[in-house]
C-alpha cells in the first residue's frame, strides 16, 4: 500500500485525483499543492458566469472546504514544486522545503502565452506592460476583468479562441463596446468546424461585436494606461481595456532536467503513466495518444482533466483503467449552447443537419461512414446521438445525419 | 440549513443538510455515492440526474428545453426526472426528498 501520494496542482484534474482516490478506498496520506491561494474551482464559469457576475468565486470552488476536511485531504495553498527528483522519489518546494511520495500525480495544469508586443508586457516577469491589459487563466484574472467591464467601456479582445469569444460575449451583455481581433482567417480555427465559426461570428456581429479576421496586433498603445491596439494594417483600434487570450501550453518548464519524456506536455501512455515510476499527470499539462485520435495530443477540457484525473487514481490504486472516452467540449455564447465531441480528422467530409424549428445547427466529420466528430449549436439530441456514434464507431449515412427529422439515438 | 433525504443508488437513505440558494447538485457532489456533475452545473453532461419524489415535484420552476433534451436521451429518464444542477434550493425545500438516478 502507497503511504502518501502528493498531487501537483490543485485544478480539475488535481481534484479529481483526491476525489476518485478518497472514492476508490485509499487511506493512505493525501497532499495537494495549489499554486494559487483559493480552493479548487472550475474554470468554465472564469469567461462566463463570473464575468457576467452572475456568479461569485465560491459558486466556482468545486467543493466546499468540509469535504477536504472529511476526507483528509490536506491542501497546501500558495505552494509548488520547482524541481522533481524521482531517484529519491521526492519534489522540492518553492519554500525550500520538499516532499517525499510514493505516487506523485502531476497536475499543473498550463501557462498563458504572452503576447510578445509593445505594451503588452513581455518576458518573464509580465505586469510590466499597460494597465488595462488582462489576461484570464485564474479566479483572480477573472474578477479583475470582470471589475473593467462597466456598460460603454470600449475592449478589444485579441485572439478569437474560445476564450476570446466568450470573453466578447460576456463584455457584450455587459454593454461593453467590443473590437475581436485574430491573426488568422476564422474565429476559433483550431478546433470548430468552418461553418460552426461562422455561425457564432455571425452571432457575435449581430450582437454589435467587430471581429477583425487576418489581423496582427502590433503595439498596444497608450501611456501608463492602455488607450488603444494599433493593428498590422496601421489602423488603431480604441480601447480603454485589453483582453489577450492567445492560447496556453502545458506547465512543464519546472519538469526539465528531471529526465521525464516530454514532448509539448509531459507524455503519458493510456493508464496516465509518465515515463517515471510512480509518477503520473492529468489534464492540461498532459500530453497522450488516445484511440480515437492521430499521434500525440494535448487536450485542454474540463472533460479531460476529469477521465484522466480518474484515470490516474485508477492507477495508483493498482486497477489499471484505460482512457478511451470520447473527447467532449462546450462553450456558450449569448443564447448559444456549443457541444462537441470527438476530433475532425484532414480528409474528412463534413455534413450539415439544419433544424429549422429550433435554429439548431450540428456540424458532422466523418469518413467511410463513420463520424469522427459532431459540432453542435443549439441541438443537444444531435450532439448526445453524436457522441455515442462516435465512441461505439457505429455506421452511419449521410442521409441519416443530414435529414433532422431522423432520430440518430435509433441507430444506437 | 435545510434538511433533505437522499436515497442513493444502493437504496440508502441519508439525511443531509443543504445551504439555501445553493443548487441540489452542489450538495450531492460533495458525497463519495454522490452525483459527478462533471460539468460544473452548465446543463451539459447529464451527471446529475436524480428523481424528484412526487410531492415535491412543483416546488421547482419547470424544465427549460436544454434540460430536458438532455433527460430525454438517458436510458433511466422518467417523468420525475431532474439535472439537479438546475434546482435551486430555498428554505421552503426543508425535507425535499430525491433518489440519485442510476448511473450511465
Amino acid at each position: 500500500m502507497i503511504e502518501r501520494v502528493v498531487i501537483l496542482g490543485a485544478g480539475q484534474a488535481g481534484a479529481q485525483v483526491a476525489i476518485s482516490l478518497r472514492q476508490g478506498g485509499y487511506s493512505g496520506e493525501l497532499v495537494m499543492l495549489g499554486r494559487e491561494p483559493h480552493l479548487p474551482y472550475q474554470r468554465p464559469p472564469l469567461s462566463k458566469q463570473v464575468l457576467k457576475r452572475e456568479w461569485s468565486a465560491e459558486r466556482c470552488h468545486l467543493r466546499h472546504l468540509e469535504y477536504y476536511q472529511q476526507h483528509d485531504v490536506q491542501l497546501r495553498l500558495g505552494r509548488f514544486a520547482v524541481r522533481l527528483d524521482a531517484g529519491a522519489s521526492r519534489v522540492e518546494l518553492d519554500d525550500g522545503g520538499y516532499l517525499e511520495y510514493g505516487a506523485l500525480a502531476i497536475c499543473t495544469g498550463a501557462c498563458l502565452n504572452r503576447l510578445p508586443v509593445p505594451g503588452a508586457g513581455h518576458g518573464a516577469e509580465p505586469g510590466n506592460g499597460l494597465g488595462g491589459v488582462h489576461y484570464l487563466r485564474t479566479i483572480d484574472d477573472s474578477q479583475a476583468l470582470a471589475g473593467r467591464l462597466e456598460a460603454g467601456v470600449r475592449l478589444a479582445v485579441i485572439g478569437a479562441g474560445y476564450i476570446g469569444m466568450e470573453v466578447a460575449a460576456s463584455a457584450r451583455l455587459r454593454g461593453c463596446e467590443v473590437d475581436v481581433i485574430e491573426a488568422v482567417d476564422q474565429v476559433m480555427k483550431r478546433s470548430a468546424l468552418p461553418q460552426v465559426a461562422r455561425f457564432l461570428q455571425q452571432r457575435h456581429e449581430a450582437e454589435g461585436v467587430r471581429v477583425h479576421l487576418g489581423r496582427k496586433v502590433v503595439r498596444l498603445v497608450g501611456s501608463g494606461e492602455v488607450s488603444g491596439v494599433e493593428l498590422d494594417d496601421g489602423r488603431v483600434l480604441d480601447a480603454d481595456c485589453v483582453m489577450i487570450g492567445i492560447g496556453v501550453r502545458p506547465e512543464i518548464d519546472w519538469l526539465h532536467g528531471s529526465g521525464v519524456e516530454m514532448g509539448r506536455g509531459l507524455r503519458v501512455d493510456e493508464t496516465c503513466r509518465t515515463s517515471l515510476r510512480h509518477v503520473y499527470a492529468a489534464g492540461d499539462v498532459a500530453e497522450l495518444r488516445h484511440p480515437l485520435l492521430d499521434g500525440w495530443q494535448v487536450l485542454e477540457s474540463v472533460q479531460n482533466a476529469v477521465s484522466q484525473g480518474k484515470i490516474v487514481a485508477s492507477a495508483i490504486l493498482g486497477n489499471g483503467q484505460v482512457y478511451e472516452e470520447t473527447p467532449w467540449f462546450w462553450s456558450e455564447q449569448y443564447d448559444c449552447r456549443l457541444q462537441m465531441a470527438g476530433i475532425p480528422r484532414a480528409g474528412d467530409s463534413l455534413l450539415a443537419r439544419h433544424n429549422p424549428e429550433t435554429g439548431g445547427l450540428s456540424l458532422f466529420s466523418m469518413a467511410g461512414g463513420v463520424l469522427h466528430a459532431v459540432q453542435s449549436i443549439n441541438a443537444p439530441r444531435d450532439y448526445l446521438s453524436g457522441r455515442q456514434l462516435i465512441s461505439q464507431r457505429t455506421p452511419v449515412s449521410d442521409a441519416q445525419l443530414e435529414d433532422p427529422q431522423f432520430n440518430l439515438k435509433d441507430l444506437l | 440549513m435545510i434538511r433533505i433525504e437522499v436515497t442513493d443508488r444502493d437504496g440508502r437513505l441519508h439525511t443531509l443538510e443543504a445551504r439555501p440558494h445553493d443548487r441540489l447538485m452542489e450538495t450531492l457532489r460533495e458525497f463519495d455515492w454522490g452525483v459527478a456533475a462533471i460539468c460544473g452545473g452548465m446543463c451539459s453532461c447529464a451527471t446529475c440526474h436524480v428523481f424528484i419524489d412526487e410531492a415535491w415535484l412543483d416546488t421547482f420552476p419547470l424544465r427549460d428545453s436544454d434540460e430536458l433534451e438532455l433527460l430525454e436521451f438517458l436510458d433511466h429518464f422518467q417523468p420525475n426526472s431532474r439535472l439537479s444542477c438546475q434546482l435551486e434550493l430555498r428554505e421552503a425545500h426543508d425535507g425535499l426528498a430525491v433518489t440519485l438516478a442510476p448511473e450511465e
